[in-house]
């Protein structure tokens, strides 16, 4: 059976407070999203596998999706919708055309400056694993599997195992999307699936809001001085508790994790 | 069998008048552009004057993107301190049929293109021919562009690529490049409010102004331009390129000088630049222009030098699309009966000879040279506003001198020889009388 190659991509009519209103002659894709299928159609070379662009859009985009795909994606599923969505409910209407899909990705940025979360919202959709943010691949020895590297803070990288199905978004330097023969922006050859909304709305995951930290209340500095009560508020002569390093086993770990977390009064 | 009837290069208005008639025949014909858009690379002062779109696209006033109809045309002599202006005003222009408008670009290119496509033009954007394929016989059969497996073939090619067309110098069709045929068009687009604009240029509704300046240029020799859009005005100069190499001035600057000019300042002031941009001009007319036609290959629009400067006569996009209609005419035809030699496509020559478009220029041959010239540029306007000043300025106790004696005062004052002042007034009268 041929796989299956989902890509997910964002068309935006014009820049967010451009002050212009939206022109279909300035819209454009991100450079994360051309990435995604840049690195969708590597993938299926190497798997001999089909790539199927899948985005929710108004009607004016369909010139600028067919042009896209013209770059080699074998089919192009256009979800018709002119208004905003949700991105629980934009990731429910491009899961539909995704379920037999081996891999699905995503740009991790979008031109008008969106949340980055329906590559999550698809992956929890599709009961998929997930890996956002992606700058690098490295090819697995198990066909199913890809090592992909991800940016973490103060220039660390992790390298995050993901066996299909899988969602992933990329970051647009992981690749450049080639460039579209002539022949195929004359006469595109991308099958054209038009497909509507099948629901107005999202279904529900739960009420969201940002994370704070609870406030705690804690007990008023001891000193005699002034100086003194900032040293015993701030620990500054405190001997200084860095890093602790505990090897665990997973559910013992996470238990560990929460207890702390319960304990520095971030849970509560 | 190559793969369109026709390829037409640059989807500017010579480009996409010219698909349009293709298409309309039934011809295929593809109509390949550089920019993301038609549109999107192209610029102009802007006025545009559209009555041969009469032939194509009747009542084409109804659906144009248009920004303004200029109903007030003005001539204005700017020296340092003296500005002159001979201001025209016609309701009539501010109805259809209309005369002129002004027009984005990006607006109008996109209108025209789109028209082509409706009547079954294929248009390529994002894409640009580096090249012409040639035949057994040296004859043009298609072009190479930048895209993978990017070559097409077809009977005719028509080069409507824009000033400095690569595929007319790579055919060696311009013998005479010069960069004194050329001048630099530079315009900063303001913003300002249409109320503002409406009060200060004395207009209402969509109707709008276009004032072509003589002087005002920082002494290199060229013009300067103000163009009412809807919400902004087009300020600019264009300049003679040899004098602004020779002078060493940035664009910029000079247009800050005119806009600082007391004439100019109270038009401007307040308002936003919102867009600067510039562009060369083919100025020289039938001198600097090209072979029009070869083998398969036919050269319209700017590409073949189109453009019509000639002081209070400044057009351009209509010879364009005139020139693109007549070579999608010759190609037509040249198919038809099967020869596409530059013998079978010759109608063209006789197509741009029998109207406007080489009637106008061969009349107006010598406008550009005179236009441009140093004493049309320097010591003219100088001496018409000397003369002007002196005719209103009232110094009693002396008496009102006459205008002879205010005259021959000015032209000894500025040093203009009565020789050369009958000359270029013979010239004048030769190219515009």
């Amino acid at each position: 059976m041929t796989p299956v190659i989902g890509v997910c991509v964002k068309w935006i009519g014009s820049q967010p407070n451009s002050g212009h209103e939206a022109d279909a002659r300035f819209a454009q894709f991100s450079a994360s999203d051309q990435a995604a299928l840049e690195t969708a159609l590597q993938r299926a070379e190497q798997l001999s596998g089909r790539v199927r662009v899948v985005s929710v859009a108004p009607a004016a985009a369909r010139t600028h999706l067919v042009a896209l795909c013209a770059s080699g994606a074998h089919e192009l599923v256009h979800i018709a919708a002119e208004g905003q969505s949700s991105s629980a409910h934009v990731a429910h209407e491009l899961a539909q055309h995704l379920q037999e899909c081996a891999s699905v990705w995503c740009g991790d940025y979008s031109l008008d400056r969106g949340s980055g979360s329906v590559p999550a919202f698809l992956a929890s959709t599709l009961g998929a694993q997930q890996a956002l943010g992606i700058v690098g691949i490295t090819s697995s020895e198990v066909s199913n599997t890809l090592d992909l590297l991800r940016r973490l803070d103060a220039g660390r990288r992790e390298i995050v195992r993901v066996v299909e199905p899988f969602v992933v978004s990329v970051e647009g330097s992981l690749a450049t999307l080639r460039r579209a023969s002539l022949a195929s922006t004359l006469r595109p050859t991308a099958t054209l699936v038009d497909a509507s909304l099948v629901s107005q709305s999202a279904p529900s995951f739960g009420e969201f809001s940002p994370f704070r930290p609870r406030p705690r209340t804690i007990a008023a500095p001891v000193g005699e001085t002034a100086l003194d009560r900032i040293k015993s508020a701030t620990s500054a002569n405190s001997p200084q508790k860095h890093s602790e390093i505990v090897t665990l086993a997973p559910e013992a770990a996470a238990q560990f994790i929460v207890e702390r977390l319960t304990e520095w009064g971030y849970l509560s | 069998m190559p793969d369109f009837d026709v390829i037409v290069v640059g989807a500017g208005p010579a480009g996409s008048c010219a698909a349009l008639t293709i298409a309309r025949t039934g011809k295929s014909v593809v109509l390949i552009e550089r920019g993301p858009f038609p549109g999107s690379k192209n610029m102009y002062g802007g006025v545009v004057y559209p009555r041969i779109l009469d032939a194509l696209i009747p009542e084409w006033w109804n659906e144009m993107p248009v920004q303004r109809w200029v109903t007030r045309r003005s001539t204005m002599l700017l020296t340092d301190t003296q500005s002159l202006s001979i201001d025209f005003r016609s309701d009539a222009w501010g109805d259809a049929p209309y005369n002129g408008a002004t027009a984005f670009r990006p607006d109008f290119d996109n209108w025209l293109a789109n028209k082509a496509v409706e009547a079954g033009a294929t248009l390529v954007c994002s894409t640009t021919v580096t090249g012409l394929i040639t035949g057994a016989n040296g004859e043009v059969i298609g072009v190479h562009t930048d895209r993978p497996d990017g070559d097409l073939t077809a009977s005719v090619v028509i080069a409507c690529d824009g000033v400095n067309s690569f595929l007319a110098k790579e055919r060696g069709m311009y013998p005479h490049t010069d960069a004194a045929h050329f001048t630099l068009g530079v315009k900063e687009t303001i913003t300002l409010s249409k109320d503002i604009i409406d009060e200060r240029f004395a207009v209402r509704g969509n109707h709008g102004v276009d004032i072509e300046i003589l002087g005002g240029t920082s002494g290199v020799n060229g013009g300067g331009f103000i163009y009412t859009n809807l919400n902004s005005i087009s300020v600019g100069v264009v300049l003679k390129l040899p004098k602004l190499a020779a002078q060493s001035k940035r664009p910029e600057e000079i247009i800050a000088g005119l806009k600082s000019h007391s004439a100019i300042a109270p038009l401007v002031e307040g308002g936003t630049v919102s867009e600067y941009s510039a562009h060369l001009i083919p100025e020289a007319g039938l001198k600097m222009m090209p072979k029009l036609l070869d083998d398969g290959l036919l050269i319209a629009g700017d590409a073949a030098a189109m453009c019509l400067a000639a002081g209070i006569w400044l057009e351009g996009v209509n010879f364009a699309m005139a020139s693109g209609m007549y070579a999608a005419q010759a190609a037509c035809e040249a198919i038809e009966k099967e020869n596409t030699s530059a013998k079978g496509l010759s109608l063209y020559k006789k197509l741009l000879e029998d109207t406007f478009v080489l009637r106008d220029h061969r009349k107006l041959r010598r406008a550009p040279q005179l236009v441009l010239s140093d004493r049309v540029q320097h010591m003219y306007p100088a001496l018409i506003t000397g003369v002007v000043q002196g005719m209103f300025q009232v110094n009693n106790p002396v008496p009102k001198p006459g205008l002879r004696k205010i005259l021959k005062n000015e032209r000894r004052r500025l040093g203009i020889r009565t020789t050369d002042l009958a000359k270029d007034a013979i010239t004048g009268f030769r190219s515009f009388g």
